[in-house]
């Protein structure tokens, strides 16, 4: 049966899913959510790096393709069991009504991440002081056209943006770099001066880890061009005088450590498996790496295969990454499963 | 100090030329990494975890001691006994061994660092190298503390106190406090005989005294 | 009432300067239906100086209260009021599970000294966490005889209950507490029915371990506790460690004269607290002892 189910229809798993149509095959896409798009749509992404496009162009165009070949799109449903092997395999999927069987001969897993819950580092005071928030938070205003503090409305006028919050960590047994948070903060410090001129904002960072291809000149470009201040220490504490926000953090070339007055404090969050990536791991019987992620059959030349024949896995359920990567991890997979179901392996 | 070699040295702006620039000191270390400090704390107790550092910051920014004494910042510390800056880590000598052992670094810090053991070790380390003229204060209470353990099993507080001030020559500061001493009796926190001891005890007691002359030091 | 017997490390502390703490915490335990028996014949923890003198030492000083406690009692877990016994012997314990190794040398020690062997198993529990996840604010609230209405805390926790991570297991699961900002003193006070106030310095250092290395500064930063917790509006400051209530309540007067009236804040003992919320008398939790002038603000409150 030449016949796909995609689990998850974010950029990874709607790229795989179009694909797969392209080539001929009959796809089914089961997302747990009420709308496609994944992270970035439910998120509230608002401008991608590193060229600064609207999310909902990218994303909105990978949705569109999925919609208009003919894909199966089942809104609001997991995948809670799994029968058969090999090309016949019975996926049972729960939605609001019910539970419906699908049939499929081969299976991606593109389930994706959750961001870093930073109230396990109760350091920085999150989910304690208002107008500490994370970056997701705020995109989500960003995207909304306002940025304001939480506890008053009103704009900022100094902010700080803190790096690696889960990411880059013993503590909260998270020792990889979540590979997008650098870019994204010069963005998003971009985006700020763009729109404030005269808001001040801070960039506290290890080291700054700009990977895709344009991300350093991103980068760059908050130094020379927007005024956005790089500060060479990890943010150790936000603790509250008064109205304001007090960081602790060292400026580690100066060799001083500091206590600076703050109106908002925006955590970088890392990237973790998202409860689905792991609730299909565990159903599929696909292991995991110390990490948490899906570990695949091979990390150079076999990457998106898994142990498991028939069942291929794209995105960041792989591990964290950025929405270009995953959208071609998520063509990636769909060739390895045409491949799969002509007879190949 | 290096001498420079050059044709031509280029001091605030000036080109200079001719013989005598071969007096003017290289305004450049030459070489400068040394491993030997970093290895030898290293081996200390509690040292084993220097290399790991990332010189993030974590630690600095949360510290105690920091606000406090000016200059004492354990992410330096370790900075320096990496690059094997002696003479660095000896300037700093009066103010790492103040360490608090609040553990707030080693509670905080993303690389595994056990921040505040590196601190004594570091500390340790200077008293190996005999930079205190004196035995620091702490060293004084640590030696202390473990003689009443060593023979007791049980320290008692107050005593020690008593016994640090003689030590450290301090006699009229324990007159002053004799006040406190007195209450303290009156209210049965301090016992006048005998005090803590532990009953089987002349096992141990030839153990730690054997550990401790085996580890060496005054301790 | 069947009386349930904990395996009790009361530290040197707790014979000493802590000695209300002690009373204390057996009153509240009795209360609730606890024996604290001491461990026969204890000894030391080695607090932090043990291992500045030899790392071995640091480990096999834990490990003979550890075997005792097995061989007396059958105990495999111990508790502890002290944050410094708490947090060497959690080093000791968490070690010798990382490092089995070392519980084979510090055996070979324990032989050599004639005391019996650890088998590297056992738990170290604050006293504090295991009032807190054994019997919780619902068994204070139902013992309650006399509520600590009106009453402002400032709950202070100091530095190793809660640190390091690597060892406390704060914020682990919900059986420890929160790493940065604690509330087991908080929940048992409340309800006990104190006014648990809001502050900063929870996890603050007093500065008890340099009392005497470094007396200056460690004199200075006992006055910043004080300070913020006056700050805060507190009646009383309540603490579960013995060190720090020797470095706050027991240096008292010291500081009184350094500082002046901006330290002024009595010190006591949650256990204390919660004693007389139990109808204990004030010679029951050994109110006699603070310095601080702890019983003159809680007769203002009426809480005695
Ligand atoms: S990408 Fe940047 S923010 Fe994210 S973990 Fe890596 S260094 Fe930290
Ligand atoms: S927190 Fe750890 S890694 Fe960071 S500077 Fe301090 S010791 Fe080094
Ligand atoms: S243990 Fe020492 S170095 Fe670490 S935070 Fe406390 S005072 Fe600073």
């Amino acid at each position: 049966m030449e016949n796909v189910v995609v689990i998850g229809g974010g950029p990874a798993g709607l790229k795989a899913a179009a694909e797969l149509r392209s080539l001929g095959l009959d796809v089914a896409l089961v997302e747990k959510a009420g709308v496609l798009g994944g992270t970035p749509v439910q998120e509230k992404f608002a401008l991608l790096a590193p060229e600064l496009r609207p999310a909902e162009e990218v994303v909105g165009a990978l949705v569109k393709a999925v919609q208009q070949d003919g894909v199966q799109v089942h809104l609001n449903s997991t995948v809670t069991a799994v029968a058969g092997q090999g090309k016949d395999f019975t996926l049972t999927v729960q939605n609001g009504k019910g539970e419906e069987r699908l049939q499929a001969g081969a299976v991606i897993i593109a389930t994706g991440y959750e961001h870093f819950d930073p109230s396990v580092k109760p350091e920085y005071g999150y989910g304690v002081f208002p107008d500490v928030i994370t970056s997701a938070q705020l995109e989500g205003m960003l995207s909304d056209g306002k940025v304001v503090r939480p506890s008053n409305g009103q704009v900022p006028k100094k902010v700080a943006i803190l790096q690696c919050i889960g990411s880059r960590d013993a503590q909260v047994e998270r020792k990889y770099c979540c590979r997008v948070g650098c870019v994204v903060a010069s963005k998003q410090a971009v985006e700020l001066r763009q729109k404030y001129p005269d808001m001040q904002v801070y960039i506290f960072y290890m080291d700054i880890r700009t990977y895709g291809r344009g991300f350093e000149e991103l980068y760059w470009k908050a130094q020379d061009d927007f005024g956005v201040r790089f500060i060479r220490g990890r943010g150790a504490e936000v603790r509250r005088r008064g109205d304001e926000l007090l960081l602790k953090a060292e400026e580690t070339l100066k060799a001083r450590a500091s206590e600076t007055p703050f109106d908002m404090v925006v955590l970088t969050v890392g990237m973790g498996p998202s409860e689905g990536t792991k609730a299909m791991a565990s159903l599929f019987g696909l292991p995991v790496a110390e990490d948490g992620f899906v570990e695949p059959a091979d990390r150079m030349l076999a990457p998106v295969s898994t142990k498991a024949a028939g069942v291929f896995v794209a995105g960041t359920a792989l591990g964290p990454k950025d929405i270009e990567d995953a959208a071609l991890e998520g063509a990636a997979a769909a060739l390895r499963a045409a491949a799969y179901l002509k007879g190949g392996k | 100090m290096a001498v420079a070699q050059s044709p031509t040295v280029v001091v605030d702006g000036v080109e200079l030329t001719g013989e005598w620039m071969n007096f003017l000191p290289f305004r450049v270390e030459t070489d400068p990494f040394d491993d030997a400090l970093l290895k030898e704390t290293m081996t200390l107790p509690g040292g084993e975890s220097l290399a790991k550092c990332w010189q993030c910051g974590t630690c600095s920014a949360g510290c105690t001691m920091n606000p406090y004494v000016d200059g004492f910042n354990p992410r330096q510390f370790i900075d320096l006994v990496r690059l094997g800056d002696w003479e660095e880590i000896r300037a700093k000598s009066d103010q790492i061994w103040r360490c608090a052992s609040c553990q707030k670094c080693t509670h905080r810090c993303p690389k595994e660092v056990n921040t505040a053991d590196v601190v004594g070790a570091i500390t340790a380390l200077l008293e190996r190298r005999g930079v205190y003229a004196k035995p620091t204060n702490a060293e004084v209470f640590a030696e202390i503390f473990m003689d009443q353990v060593t023979n007791h099993g049980r320290i008692e507080e107050a005593k020690m106190g008593q016994e640090f001030y003689l030590k450290t020559g301090r006699a009229g500061e324990l007159a002053k406090r004799a006040g406190m001493g007195m209450q303290m009796m009156l209210k049965g926190q301090m016992k006048l005989f005998g005090g803590a001891k532990v009953k089987h005890w002349k096992g141990m007691q030839e153990v730690l005294k054997r550990r401790r002359a085996a580890a060496g030091g005054a301790h | 009432m069947a009386v349930a017997k904990v395996a009790y490390f009361p530290g040197c502390s707790l014979e000493g300067f802590g000695k209300s703490y002690d009373e204390s915490a057996k009153f509240t335990a009795r209360a609730l239906g606890v024996e604290l028996a001491t461990i026969d014949d204890y000894s030391c923890c080695g607090a932090i100086e043990a291992k500045r003198a030899d790392e071995l030492s640091s480990y096999l000083l834990p490990a003979r209260n550890l075997a005792l406690a097995k061989k007396h009692m059958n105990a495999d877990s111990l508790v502890t009021p002290c944050n410094g016994c708490h947090y060497t012997m959690r080093r000791a314990t968490t070690e010798m599970k990382k490092r089995p190794t070392l519980v084979e040398d510090v055996n070979q020690l324990l032989g050599e000294a004639g005391e019996p062997a650890y088998d590297g198993k056992s738990d170290v529990r604050h006293f504090l966490e295991y009032l807190f996840n054994e019997h919780g604010p619902d068994a204070v609230k139902a013992k309650v005889k006399r509520p600590l209405k009106g009453l402002k805390v400032v709950t202070y926790y100091g530095c190793l209950y809660v640190r390091p991570k690597i060892y406390s297991a704060a914020g682990k699961d919900a059986r420890h507490d929160n790493p940065e900002y604690p509330v087991f003193m908080d929940e048992l006070l409340r309800a006990a029915g104190a006014e648990v106030v809001e502050w900063d310095g929870k996890t603050d250092c007093c500065g008890g371990g340099h009392a005497l290395g470094d007396e200056d500064n460690s004199l200075k930063l006992s006055a910043s506790v004080l300070e913020q917790a006056r700050q805060a509006g507190a009646d009383v400051l309540t603490t579960n460690c013995p060190l720090c209530g020797a470095a706050l309540d027991v240096r008292y007067n010291d500081l009184k004269s350094r500082f002046g009236d901006s330290i002024q804040m009595p010190v006591t003992y949650f256990t204390q607290l919660l004693g007389l919320a139990f109808g204990g008398s004030a010679k029951d939790v050994g109110l006699g002892l603070q310095y601080s002038g702890a019983s003159e603000a809680l007769k203002k409150r009426g809480v005695v």
